[in-house]
């Protein structure tokens, strides 16, 4: 069934250029705040919904880091929660992936807020000050956003046969 | 599927590993900034990249609109000129600075008022670095001599300072944003204040001043050099509101920028201004030590 060799170049692509968009995004929608979605993160479960061997724990750790150093947040606080979160996710891939839509944007949701409270009590305790309640806003617009990222990205798995 | 128990075991270990891993990092970066060299390294290899692609489409445009003037000349000219034009501005607002002074009458301790040595103008490559701050990167790094803590300047006034660097570019914290104070003084009265930002992009407050301080419309407002962060007598902005309510115990003051900080076109950096960075600890942007006694 797993065809290894010629896939893995087209594995270290999609991991490439998506990691790549989703820094993009997320520093072309600094302006708005804490009311910008989680795009790093997201990218990230849809690929651990959709195949879970694709993202390895030091690769999700490695792109926490980017995510900190493109926030300007303490090196490892993303990195941090991705792991944990991540971790709840392969856990459960199977059952996500049978949710409907909305379903899953309500996993998301919950998902993020527990993201930030991870990073509101890192925050607390380093005293950096640069998450604060209104963090939680994250969560709710990454939920809406969902449906994009899913069906965006499910296409572009799809159109290049990514397993 | 068969080999399940096998990897699964490994998964779970090397997740332990990274989490560990991270939380080692977490407690280096906050506790001893370890790994700023990492950060840096990070920042300019893959993040710097991304940050000028997304400002591709304005430096595109930008290309156009002087690209249609098609004088290559005529640009170097220009720049030339500019430059000159900032160096003598700068010189223009100390002068201005030094009067004010003198019109007081007061005998101040002798602040070292010469013109700036080494300066440099960074362009900006991101409006807003950081999701909650007001925070810009530019293009200038530990390459160019940039330093943390660095004051930055525009040509009407006080901008902001540099709070990180990496190697080619550096983060730089503007004056309005909220958790970012300056030790100010009014230049008319000599009254020192702090002068912090408001969730207004465009403001600037005043907090903690008594009512019965004397304080107008119309007052400028620059930097007092207290604190050791801020070099002296650099201009910061007008005083446009002021509420001086007898039953309350602190006026209500608003401070309208000399820059334009919502919309930054050239940032200038100085050298001749080395800040004192002893007193605080890392990421710490309050500049308040020792300007808190009003008399």
């Amino acid at each position: 069934m797993k065809i290894m060799g010629p896939k893995i170049m087209n594995n270290f692509l999609v991991i490439f250029i998506g990691t790549i968009i989703s820094i993009l995004l997320t520093i072309t929608t600094f302006p708005l705040g804490n009311y910008s979605p989680d795009w790093i993160f997201l990218f990230i479960i849809y690929w651990l919904i959709a195949i879970p061997t694709l993202y390895s724990y030091p690769l999700i750790w490695f792109v926490g880091i980017l995510a900190d150093v493109t926030l300007g947040s303490i090196l490892g606080m993303n990195a941090l929660s991705f792991l944990i979160l991540s971790y709840l996710v392969k856990k459960n891939y199977k059952s996500l992936r049978y949710f409907t839509t909305v379903q899953q944007s309500l996993i998301i949701l919950i998902i993020i807020t527990i993201k930030i409270t991870i990073l509101i009590f890192i925050d607390d305790m380093a005293e950096t000050s640069i998450y604060d309640r209104s963090a939680y806003w994250s969560g709710l617009i990454s939920a809406l956003v969902w449906p994009i990222i899913f069906y965006g990205l499910r296409h572009i798995r799809r159109k290049y046969n990514i397993v | 599927m068969f080999n399940i128990n096998n990897n699964r075991s490994g998964e779970i270990y090397s997740l332990v590993i990274f989490i560990v891993i991270s939380i080692a990092v977490i407690f280096l970066d906050y506790k001893y900034k370890q790994v700023e060299y990492l950060r840096s390294v990070i920042n300019d290899v893959i993040v710097y990249p991304i940050f000028n692609l997304s400002s591709i489409p304005r430096t595109l445009i930008n290309n156009i609109i002087s690209e249609t003037k098609n004088i290559e000349l005529l640009e170097e000219e220009i720049s030339n000129l500019r430059q000159e034009n900032m160096k003598l501005k700068i010189q223009v607002q100390e002068l201005e600075g030094l009067k004010e002074e003198n019109k007081r009458l007061r005998k101040i301790k002798v602040q070292s008022e010469r013109t700036s040595k080494k300066q440099l103008i960074a362009k900006i490559i991101s409006d807003s670095a950081s999701p909650t701050k007001n925070i810009v990167a530019i293009d200038k790094g530990k390459n160019d001599g940039v330093f943390v803590g660095q004051n930055v300047i525009g040509i009407k006034g006080l901008i902001g300072q540099v709070i990180e660097t990496t190697f080619v570019s550096s983060k730089v914290i503007l004056i309005n944003d909220t958790s970012h104070n300056v030790p100010g003084e009014i230049n008319r009265t000599g009254e020192k204040v702090i002068v912090s930002g408001t969730k207004d992009k465009n403001k600037l407050e005043i907090d903690f001043l008594d009512v019965n301080t004397d304080i107008r419309v119309g007052d400028i407002v620059s930097t007092s050099g207290l604190g050791e962060r801020f070099k002296a007598k650099i201009p910061i902005g007008k005083v446009t509101f002021v509420e001086q309510d007898p039953e309350r115990e602190f006026s209500e003051i608003e401070i309208k920028s000399f820059e334009n900080l919502e919309n930054l076109t050239d940032l200038i950096l100085i050298w001749d201004y080395k800040p004192n960075m002893n007193t605080n600890k890392k990421s710490d942007n309050n500049e308040n030590n020792g300007s808190k006694d009003n008399e």
